[in-house]
């Protein structure tokens, strides 16, 4: 009957219906990401508030997009660096922050790793966070592979560098 | 792979795992993600309107003005105006050369005996006082249409530096301008008598020619009767359309032209004559 459930064995099948279907991929992504976010953003609304403009952007193309996943963590990075162009701005002058969730202990690695290249950053949270691989770090961040790597190596040089 | 890098790798796995797993994420719902896109759309939309709707709006604005500018031709001051600060006069819409050799210096205003029909284009004059003079007659709805600095003068009348008639009846291409000499035409020669006089007001030299025509059929070409102020009758078939350039001459005028373009009968009776 049409009511059966359908049952797809291929896992790569699984991706694709998953893919395909942009609320799964929404139940499925949205937290990681948010949490990724927030790692970037340190707060918890602007980190909601960048997923769910990067699926707001990509939800009209969803079915002309190669990788969703992929274009949703490229908007969440993109719209994160914007977050932190806000700030850049606002610092020009200066005004009382208390909307940082700022920890009760403070981390110095999330510290060291604030302090560094934006790009740099992206790598290191994708890699250390979302334990992406550098070929997907490069499809998310449109680099070279030779690019990421590279990167992620001198970022680990610079965290290594100030946490000793 | 050394230790020191599992350490670091290890350590900044950990560090971030911790730190994401203290943010309370929101139950953020796909519907918010749907309201967002409609939003997005709206704006989208809406800039699109604007950036069409302002330019559009501008170029409209800007035919206008011009449309406007050039339904007008400014002139300078002249000494009529008073205040100096000029007049304007409107031009009509484009037209249709009927007769050429625009050196019309002056225009008196058209006759109201013209009938409806005729073609009569340009009536033209020598007078003894000035150089050549034509005085223009309306065809039709064109009318005149002239160009220059409009000078009006003591004795009432508007003098320009061109004066070119309007025949939109005329079916003539606007790049091939009609010469009159290239037309058909006779030219009628008519003998000083110094028993006539023209008052055709020599101190203007303009006339004011009180001209009926009478159009005969186009299939039957009639002759055409000219009665020159010299009293002297000119009569001619012209094929259709052609042009008659009807030339009078006396004792107190230069040689009178006039062009017709048809088969007309041109009529001049105002141009007096006096015996003696």
């Amino acid at each position: 009957m049409w009511n059966e459930p359908v049952t797809v064995a291929d896992p790569a099948e699984v991706q694709a219906v998953w893919r395909a279907d942009p609320t799964i991929t929404y139940q499925r992504m949205y937290e990681p990401m948010c949490r990724m976010a927030f790692l970037l953003v340190d707060t918890r609304e602007h980190a909601e508030e960048v997923v769910q403009e990067a699926f707001a952007r990509a939800l009209p193309k969803w079915r002309t997009l190669d990788n969703p996943e992929a274009y949703v963590r490229s908007c969440v990075l993109n719209g994160c660096r914007h977050v932190h162009r806000r700030r850049a701005l606002m610092r020009r002058k200066p005004a009382p922050r208390d909307d940082i969730d700022t920890p009760a202990v403070t981390d110095h690695v999330i510290d060291a790793v604030r302090r560094l290249p934006a790009t740099q950053r992206d790598v290191v949270v994708l890699r250390f966070y979302l334990q992406a691989t550098d070929a997907e770090i490069a499809e998310t961040l449109d680099m070279a592979l030779g690019t990421v790597k590279s990167t992620l190596h001198r970022a680990k040089a610079r965290l290594r560098e100030v946490l000793q | 792979m050394t230790d020191n890098e599992h350490e670091i790798d290890h350590l900044l796995g950990e560090s971030l795992r911790r730190r994401a797993a203290s943010a309370q994420i929101g139950g953020g719902t796909i519907a918010d993600v749907h309201r967002r896109v409609v939003r997005r759309r709206r704006r989208l939309v809406a800039g699109m309107a604007t950036a069409i709707a302002v330019p559009a709006l501008i170029g409209i604005v800007a035919l206008a003005g011009k449309r406007d500018d050039s339904g007008r031709v400014a002139s300078p001051a002249t000494a009529a105006d008073g205040d100096g600060s000029g007049t304007t006069v409107p031009a009509p819409v484009p037209v249709v050369r009927c007769v050429v050799q625009p050196t019309v210096v002056s225009m008196a205003p058209a006759p109201d005996v013209v009938t409806a029909n005729n073609e009569l284009c340009v009536v033209s004059a020598e007078g003894p006082a000035t150089g050549p003079v034509q005085v223009g007659v309306p065809i039709g709805p064109g009318g005149w249409r002239c160009l220059g600095t409009p000078d009006k003068s003591e004795d009432g009348w508007t003098y320009y530096t061109i004066c070119e008639p309007v025949c939109p009846a005329i079916d003539v291409a606007p790049a091939s301008t009609v010469v009159a000499t290239d037309l058909p035409s006779t030219t009628v020669a008519v003998e000083a008598d110094d028993a006539v006089t023209s008052t055709v007001q020599p101190e203007t030299s303009t006339i004011q020619p009180e001209i009926s025509t009478t159009v005969p059929p186009v299939s039957e070409p009639k002759p055409t009767v000219v009665e020159l102020p010299s009293s002297t009758t000119v009569i001619e078939t012209l094929p259709v359309p052609s042009v008659v350039v009807a030339t009078a001459s006396g004792p107190g005028t230069e040689p009178a032209t006039a062009c017709v373009v048809g088969s007309v009968t041109a009529v001049m009776p105002t141009l007096t004559t006096d015996g003696g």
